[in-house]
């Protein structure tokens, strides 16, 4: 067969693989403002018509928010081997629970900080991290690139599950970071 | 793009059954062209439409296809779905490609339709 019946059946297997793992939206490529904007505005339709409760659509959205700033200031310092500022971010819905996940190429010499700092946050409580919250608020100034480290905290506390994180180095001093955050779904807190 | 994503908001949604109306869209780009992709499911019985429609397409030639265009055009009035069936000539002159598509063996009651179009680039 020709590569073009491959490229067609990779569409439909790419399709079947968005099914068989949840996927409700996936979207790979490069990452500025607008695009950000766009891919938030499709996923909070997609929610929407999913009929998701609004406080669990507030916290998916704020975790997406969250991810996709991370990437948009992160991304474009790595460029995979074409040349290109390369991320991909996809949101699915697992039984009740929503997923948010994000992946993209960063230099091996963050990964330390960042794995310390993630490390951090899933080693506390509820209670705890509302406290290192305020901690961080009162003590930190502005990074580099505008974040005072309060991404993951949030992130951990709207999810209420541990953020789950792995490297894959890709050789050349770069690694493939990903970030799954699961997001329990607010009816099911209610009943406990 | 536009034409794609029309088609697929037309049809993709006609079946009211929630795994089947997931549809895909993929942009990909190689060397010397970008790729636009849709996959939707169709219910089985209605796959020979759009098969016919897109063999009629890809047999013609720029010419054939612009005289099909004005056909139509002239005297088609629009289909339930809220096309006049000129999307796939559309897509067929402004990509100046051949249309590939297959269609896929979900169950006994569907398909799943994936057509994919390659827009060269221009240098």
């Amino acid at each position: 067969m020709s590569t073009e019946a491959g490229s067609v059946n990779f569409i439909y297997d790419f399709h079947t693989n968005m099914e068989k793992h949840n996927l409700i939206l996936a979207y790979e490529g490069e990452f500025t403002q607008e695009i950000t904007k766009s891919v938030l505005a499709m996923a909070e339709r997609n929610l929407d018509s999913d009929g998701a409760a609004s406080s669990t659509r507030k916290k998916v959205f704020n975790v997406m928010v969250e991810c996709l700033q991370n990437i948009c200031k992160h991304h474009d310092k790595v460029l995979d081997e074409e040349g290109r500022k390369s991320a991909i971010f996809m949101i699915g819905k697992i039984g009740e629970e929503y997923v948010v996940i994000t992946g993209n190429l960063l230099e091996n010499d963050v990964i330390d900080n960042l794995k310390a700092r993630i490390d951090k946050v899933n080693s506390l409580d509820k209670d705890e991290l509302k406290a290192y919250h305020k901690e961080v608020i009162r003590n930190t100034e502005i990074s580099e690139v505008g974040g005072a480290g309060l991404g993951f905290i949030d992130m951990a506390r709207k999810a209420g599950h541990k953020l789950l994180y792995d490297f894959k180095p890709g050789g050349d001093g770069i690694s493939f970071y990903t970030l799954y955050i699961r997001i329990s779904n607010a009816k099911r807190e209610r009943n406990k | 793009m536009v034409e794609c994503l029309q088609n697929l908001a037309r049809y993709g949604r006609q079946e009211a059954i929630t795994r089947y109306d997931h549809s895909v869209f993929v942009i990909s780009r190689q060397d010397d062209s970008y790729s636009i992709s849709t996959g939707n499911y169709v219910g089985s019985g209605k796959v020979n439409s759009p098969a016919n429609k897109l063999e009629a397409i890809n047999s013609m030639d720029t010419d054939e296809l612009k005289m099909l265009f004005k056909q139509i055009i002239q005297s088609s009035y629009a289909s339930e779905g809220g096309g006049a069936g000129l999307g796939l000539i559309d897509i067929a002159r402004k990509s100046g490609n051949k249309l590939n598509y297959q269609f896929f063996d979900v169950n006994d009651e569907f398909h799943f339709f994936v057509k994919k179009t390659n827009v060269d680039l221009e240098n």
